[in-house]
């Protein structure tokens, strides 16, 4: 018999890809969204990244939401608000370069390696990793399943 | 005589140049606050705040206001703000494991490192121009960093670029300036004092 594997088999880390379509459809609530789905434990791969604004909204909010048991914050590699692309005359030109492809993740599971202006290394911690966590973060704990995506979820 | 005095105040408020705020930004434990101590210091003889090894010793943001800078020929009028560190994770295991605190003590540490990264995000509205404080020992490339220079340039504030803690092997300031070239980047020790005067001078020029 196949094995269907899901979400909350709790073996894995999700890791959601989302279009610039479902961002900007999001609009306004960008933010909210992310750091829902953030905070279920997934990793998100944004398509088009955040604004430098949004950039810290992001981390406004998210410092409103630590509890420090079950969330204690994002990690946000990507290229975003890099101006380094931009050339002299661009910039003078008032041009601000577009937002980048970008990954949001919880921090006690994603963590940046190494990051110059080209490459970006992240990693998906293990279970061992993660073990001063165990007693503490329930998102990965196995009693408690994640329930069925939300309806903005994309799958 | 009344009249003249009136005129000279009115003369004198026209010409004189207002007070700049600027506030010091960067990560956690880059050397803000040794850097706001050592301004204030060296102006007024009296430091700012508590410099530390921990991260986040900082969770309110402090002021000093007339600290009266003069290089290149001007002077002008700053209120130094020194804020707390922008994180996009705190976590109170670390100040457990690294810095020896009980649970409790590190959990209320950590509650007021997040309210002290939203007072510093406050801020940026208030303050005239920044100084981003960066560990030149360190990858400048990290989000935080990137993060604030994208606002600075967004809200079109001056920003002069702090390599800090040159007095270590492993910094490299020239890595900080080839990741932001379109900004003025300053090598300094806020330690040892070394670059000071290029700072002066820079701030001079950048806010005054
Ligand atoms: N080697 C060296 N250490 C520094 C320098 N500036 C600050 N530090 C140290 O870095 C740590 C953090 O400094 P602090 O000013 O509290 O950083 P803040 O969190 O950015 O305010 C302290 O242990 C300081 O002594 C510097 O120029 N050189
Ligand atoms: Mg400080």
């Amino acid at each position: 018999m196949k094995r269907v594997l899901k979400e909350g088999d709790q073996r894995g880390v999700s890791i959601n890809l989302i279009s610039t379509e479902k961002l900007d459809e999001l609009g306004s609530e960008k933010i909210r969204f992310i750091l829902d789905q953030v905070k279920e434990g997934r990793v998100l791969v944004l398509e088009k990244g955040l604004s430098p604004s949004e950039e810290l909204d992001l981390i406004r909010i998210t410092m409103s939401e630590i509890d420090h048991d079950s969330f204690i914050g994002v990690e946000t590699p990507g290229f975003t608000g890099n101006v380094v692309r931009l050339g002299l005359l661009q910039r003078l030109l008032g041009r601000t370069p577009p937002p980048r492809m970008m990954v949001v993740g919880p921090a006690h599971l994603l963590k940046t390696i190494k990051k110059d202006g080209r490459t970006i290394q992240a990693m998906i911690l293990t279970r061992d990793d993660r073990d001063r966590y165990e007693d503490e973060i329930d998102i990965t704990s196995e009693e408690e399943p994640q329930g069925p995506p939300g309806e903005t979820e994309e799958e | 005589m009344g009249f003249f005095n009136a005129l000279m105040k009115g003369l004198k408020g026209l010409f004189r140049k207002k007070q700049m705020s600027i506030g010091i930004y960067g990560p956690p434990n880059a050397g803000k606050t040794t850097l706001a101590n050592r301004i204030s210091r060296d102006w007024t003889g009296k430091p700012l705040g508590k410099a530390s090894e921990i991260p986040h010793e900082t969770r309110k943001a402090r002021e000093r206001k007339e600290i009266i800078i003069k290089a290149a020929g001007s002077k002008v009028n700053f209120n130094i703000v020194d804020t707390p560190g922008i994180a996009t994770k705190i976590d109170f295991h670390d100040f457990v494991e690294d810095h020896g605190m009980d649970k409790k003590e590190a959990r209320t540490w950590a509650k007021e490192a997040t309210e002290g990264v939203i007072e510093a995000i406050k801020w940026l509205d208030k303050v005239d121009g920044v100084l981003l404080v960066m560990d030149a020992a360190q990858d400048p490339f990290n989000q935080v960093n990137v993060t604030l220079i994208g606002n600075l340039e967004a809200r079109k504030l001056p920003t002069v670029i702090i390599a800090n803690k040159i007095d270590l092997e492993e910094s490299s300031p020239a890595t900080i300036r080839d990741a932001f070239p379109q900004h003025a980047t300053i090598p300094i020790s806020a330690l040892s004092g070394y670059g000071m005067d290029n700072l002066y001078k820079a701030m001079i020029k950048y806010f005054g």
